[in-house]
């Protein structure tokens, strides 16, 4: 470039316009072997993933199903507007606030409902989301969450599951796959060690469709935190 | 902690249907999927940088480098600089560190062997050379075309812009806001070590 050109340039520029300067730059392209995936995975503490093995299955539903795995693996769920996907049924849910007054009204009825029960543990005041007409109930025992959902012959049909949420602020930031939980019956979750309820502590049961995608669908039908 | 690519989906993790998370999102929020995605697409690079310092000790900057960049994912902000200028001040450290820690002093091809500080510069020169030369490949097309014609076939901008067809006005912008985003990459690539 002429020096007419150059001079401000240079004044603000010098140093990039230097290493321009030493020609078309290339970009490597030899890429690292898969050893040098396994030494990361290794290092990082999980050699037998490293290495495309199966992992070890830390959380085990009593309801036979397929249970996920989950070994401490935080991702990101989306913030608050998730794809809806099929709308339900009985319309879509509620707006925030409607949701909350009517979670409100649940969750006085649910405490109503089990205050003579003495059983040890933690439990989640569930409530339910949009219009969904069910309820249920979320027992946290030691490491073992039982679940139930009910609400007769409307529900049935559907496929419902169970995650636990990690939600600050309004904002989903993590989501753990239990399993799944069938209308009228209970299924008991053993939560693994590396689970950790301070974060994850809300229980969230969603309808999952038959699409053969694992992840949440969005479409939760349940809702509540763990409290002592 | 688990990795395992495209198997993690399999286990029931994912993301809600319509949402694609960019690699910074990942990042900041821990999923461990991430870093085999930054493997594939920024292993080839540090191996790169590797290659031109320390030779066939490259692959070990490889991996110092990625198991850094997990253990330090918290640090990631993407208000301070792209995931590139980020992994670039990782790469800086952990070469700068394994050349130092060293005891084979004749693979550092500066003169200056057994000065330590001589290390530094010996790094940056490399690092910044590609930190440049990634920011030049991200610029979009038209002002990538300018700043090359510019300085790799040292054009005047009255020559690129008769051959461009392109306003003069033009082409003094292309090459000057070119400039000023390769040098914020490489600020910040600097800034981030």
């Amino acid at each position: 470039m002429p020096s007419s050109d150059n001079d401000d340039l240079a004044n603000d520029f010098g140093e990039v316009i230097a290493l321009l300067r030493q020609g078309p730059p290339q970009v490597p392209s030899e890429r690292p072997r898969d050893e040098v995936w396994v030494a990361i995975a290794t290092e990082l503490g999980q050699p037998a993933l490293a290495l495309g093995m199966a992992d070890p299955d830390p959380i085990r539903s009593n309801g036979g199903g397929d249970a996920r795995s989950d070994d401490g693996v935080d991702f990101w769920a989306a913030p608050p507007s998730w794809d809806q996907g099929r709308p339900p049924w009985w319309g879509r849910p509620l707006a925030l606030g409607a949701a909350i007054a009517v979670g409100l009204l649940l969750v006085v009825l649910l405490v109503l409902a089990v205050r003579g029960d003495a059983s040890v543990g933690r439990r989640a005041d569930v409530s339910a989301l949009g219009e969904w007409p069910g309820d249920g109930t979320a027992v946290l025992n030691g490491r073992e969450l039982t679940v139930s959902i009910d609400g007769g012959t409307d529900l049935l049909g559907e496929h419902y599951e169970v995650w636990l949420l990690d939600i600050d602020g309004g904002e989903v930031l993590g989501v753990r796959s239990l399993g799944p939980v069938e209308v009228g019956d209970d299924a008991t979750f053993v939560l693994a060690d590396n689970v950790d309820l301070d974060r994850f502590d809300v229980v969230d049961v969603s309808i999952e469709p038959d699409d053969g995608d694992p992840a949440h669908s969005g479409q939760s039908v349940l809702r509540g935190e763990l409290v002592s | 902690m688990s990795f395992g690519g495209p198997g993690a989906r399999e286990r029931g993790f994912g993301y809600p249907r319509g949402v694609v998370p960019t690699l910074e999102d990942r990042l900041v929020i821990g999923d461990e999927t991430v870093l085999r995605e930054l493997f594939e697409q920024f292993g080839s690079l540090v191996l790169g940088v590797g290659r031109r310092l320390v030779g066939d000790e490259a692959e070990t900057l490889v991996r110092r480098v990625f198991v850094a960049a997990w253990r330090d994912r918290e640090r990631f902000n993407p208000s301070r600089g792209s995931l590139v200028a980020w992994l670039s001040g990782i790469t800086r450290r952990e070469a700068v560190d394994q050349l130092r820690s060293s005891d084979r002093r004749s693979m550092v091809p500066s003169a200056e062997v057994g000065e330590l500080e001589a290390v530094q510069p010996m790094v940056d020169r490399v690092v910044d050379r590609l930190v440049v030369a990634l920011a030049l490949d991200a610029l979009p097309p038209s002002r990538r075309e300018v700043v090359a014609l510019c300085f790799f076939d040292d054009l005047s901008h009255a020559e690129i812009a008769q051959r461009l067809d392109l306003p003069l006005g033009t082409v003094k912008s292309h090459v000057r806001r070119g400039l000023e985003t390769l040098q914020r990459e490489l600020e910040d690539s600097r800034a981030l070590v």
